[in-house]
């Protein structure tokens, strides 16, 4: 995998002096920049094409950087803290739900980071019981980038301090190099959204190969980080069977039980209007020709029958090579929860506090 | 502002064939040839004289212009434009024009969308004319009409008459010819609302890529063509045949289980007006009972129905295993 290095850069006047301006047009010397007096402009005068990420934006997030993940009233949520540096993607994966939830085509950085601290440190006086879980994988990878903000060291410095906080950065990539030979486990964990080998190759393109993301997750789970597996898309396709069991058996061969803080598992859900924008970019695609029903949320669904089949079968095998490992599914309703797992929170609060548990163990 | 010169011109001498500038999808009126009989013509068209074609062309009042033709007339009075006009300023005085008299239809639009393309940039025509057209602002809208533009002139007419609605044509512009053409023609003989339409397409597209076939082996299938054949049934009963088949092919899990709730349902033997509801797409596993009754002793039969529904195995199966 290429490091990511934008073909052109705006940068918002406000932002120009800020340090991690500088260090990003350092690290992209040659790439032609642009001031801009406005970003918002820029993005709503090309709102709603398709995504550019050959285009980068930096400038000053006027909104909030932490954010409790959405949910939805129909469904258990584990009630993740969204710490928003930025919004896109240089990874080009089909289902990407960025394409139609976003409507700014650039890859965009925040590089106000003092207001960010600032309001990060507003959410540090949680209860001695309560966890902060705050991750950088909603609204893009938290690794892919990180060769040009430096962005893990400033905020582990920030949360060594913090009692009852931990970072999950999710990634597809194995760009751990910032991760190694450091002593930031205590407050930060690395996830790897992981998929069949065949979903990875033909749908998540310019990700790392399955298999090398498993291999990068025993190595630093060697160096005492606890790691995450998020197998979220799981898409049924033709051999949908083999094609996951093999990817347990590679977590099974590389990745200790005792290091997996928890695996989510979620299916393929979308935005009715994902399908046309992802066909244009990914016109091959054979993802939405799934057996897809509108849900309870307004998103596409698998019919729900197949969900718990797929839930259920993704569980045994997992269960099977690691009999306590913590299974939990995104975004779903208990009574999925109970037909594939076999027993659901009673409420979304109840099932932050099953994950908070793992974090302190 | 744009000059020109009332001139009167015989009608041989202007090019009803050349659409450089037309948007107009009608070609005859007989109400405004009614009108131009009784009192003539109220506004003088605007022609525009090409020096290399040596005819004039229609800018605006093609309509007009046929209707005087149908009336008898050999000589019209008509604006003619000056010279130095450059065919953008030409254009879109032909948009104007189009646009204060009337609301455009589909077709139009999506002419209109083309040709602006060719004198000004993909965001200008969003952001500028779109919303002239009533439409929002957005690439997608200005790619349907781009789509509608480069069809078929008879799936271009359906659009216009209505039988195909738009976003079903700017479906169909996605596809090959030959699987384009096999849907339009299966369209041709059914009758479908705008959404079965488009449920029925999208069903063919899924199918299609799924399976690695087309749309036009889908339509050709012996089934469908065995429901077109059937003279009995009436076309929009055929639209439902054909749409119900597609259904089961796009979806077969859920068809299988919508089948087998159905079954299960029969068994319970409920009386009529006692109605159990799977919920929708079987997403959830909140059921609905629906009672309908005309009187107190009618709704207690029912409760009891229903309370012996509640206690069956068959129940408990049905809504415990959705």
């Amino acid at each position: 995998m290429t490091p990511y290095i934008p073909k052109k850069i705006f940068i918002e006047e406000a932002v120009k002096d800020l340090p991690l301006t500088r260090t990003i047009l350092s690290r992209c010397a040659a790439v032609p920049a642009e001031i801009i007096s406005s970003a918002r402009e820029l993005i709503r005068e090309n709102a709603g094409k398709l995504p550019q990420p050959e285009v980068l934006v930096l400038c000053r997030n006027k909104g909030r950087f932490i954010e409790p993940c959405p949910g939805t009233s129909s469904y258990l949520c584990c009630c993740y803290t969204i710490l928003n540096t930025g919004t896109g993607c240089p990874l080009a994966c089909s289902y990407c739900v960025l394409q139609a939830y976003l409507n700014n085509p650039f890859i965009t950085l925040y590089t106000n980071l003092d207001e960010l601290w600032d309001e990060l440190a507003g959410c540090g006086c949680l209860p001695q019981q309560q966890t902060l879980r705050i991750g950088t994988g909603e609204f893009g990878d938290s690794l892919a980038l990180e060769h040009l903000t430096d962005f893990i060291p400033a905020i582990f410095s920030f949360l060594s301090g913090r009692r009852n906080a931990l970072l999950e950065l999710k990634t597809k990539t194995t760009r751990i190099e910032p991760l190694l030979a450091r002593d930031y486990g205590e407050k930060i964990m690395v996830s790897w959204s992981l998929n069949a080998e065949e979903i990875a190759q033909n749908e998540e393109h310019g990700a790392a190969p399955v298999e090398d993301r498993i291999r990068a997750a025993g190595r630093l789970a060697g160096e005492g980080y606890r790691i995450g597996f998020h197998f979220d898309p799981l898409i049924l396709f033709p051999g949908w069977e083999q094609g996951y069991k093999r990817i347990v058996a590679m977590i099974a061969a590389h990745v200790p039980a005792s290091a997996i803080a928890w695996v989510s598992l979620g299916a393929l859900r979308y935005m009715p209007q994902l399908k046309a924008i992802s066909r244009q970019r990914f016109s091959a695609s054979r993802i939405f020709t799934g057996e897809f029903v509108p849900g309870l949320d307004g998103k596409m669904r698998y019919f729900q029958p197949l969900r718990i089949e797929l839930f259920a079968r993704m569980a045994a095998w997992l269960r099977e090579y690691a009999p306590d490992i913590f299974i939990y599914l995104c975004m779903e309703s208990p009574l999925v929860w109970r037909q594939a797992l076999g027993f659901a929170p009673s409420s979304n609060a109840d099932l932050k506090r099953m994950l908070d548990e793992r974090v302190k163990q | 502002m744009l000059r020109y010169e009332l001139k009167t011109i015989s009608v041989k001498a202007i090019s009803i064939e050349d659409r450089t500038f037309v948007i107009t999808t009608e070609r005859n009126n007989e109400l405004l040839q009614k009108s131009i009989e009784q009192v003539g013509l109220l506004y003088a068209p605007y022609i525009y004289f090409d020096n290399h074609a040596r005819y004039y062309r229609i800018v605006c009042g093609l309509r007009r212009i046929n209707a005087c033709i149908a009336a008898g007339w050999r000589e019209i009075t008509a604006r003619v434009v000056d010279k130095c006009c450059e065919e953008k300023e030409l254009f879109l005085l032909s948009f104007y024009d189009n646009l204060s008299q009337r609301v455009l239809n589909p077709v139009e639009q999506a002419r209109t969308a083309l040709r602006l393309l060719d004198y000004f940039a993909d965001g200008m025509v969003i952001s500028e004319y779109l919303p002239l057209l009533g439409l929002a602002p957005t690439e997608k809208n200005l790619n349907q009409l781009l789509s509608v533009a480069r069809l078929e002139p008879e799936i271009q007419d359906a659009v216009v008459h209505g039988s195909m609605c738009e976003a079903v044509a700017a479906k169909l512009a996605l596809l090959q010819e030959e699987d384009r053409n096999a849907l339009f023609g299966l369209f041709s003989q059914v009758h479908a609302s705008a959404s079965k339409q488009e449920e029925i397409v999208s069903c063919c597209m899924d199918i299609s890529l799924r399976d690695g076939t087309t749309c036009s082996k889908i339509v050709r299938d012996p089934e469908i063509q065995q429901i077109l054949a059937a003279d009995k049934h009436p076309l929009s009963q055929k639209g439902d045949r054909v749409r119900a088949l597609l259904r089961r092919r796009r979806f077969p899990r859920m068809s299988e289980h919508e089948e087998r709730f159905l079954q299960q349902r029969r068994k319970l033997r409920l009386p009529k007006g006692v109605q159990l509801l799977p919920p929708p797409s079987f997403e959830g596993g909140r059921f609905r009972v629906e009672i309908e009754f005309d009187s107190a002793a009618d709704l207690r039969d029912k409760a009891g129905a229903v309370k012996s529904m509640a206690e069956s195995g068959l129940l408990q199966k049905m809504v415990e295993k959705p």
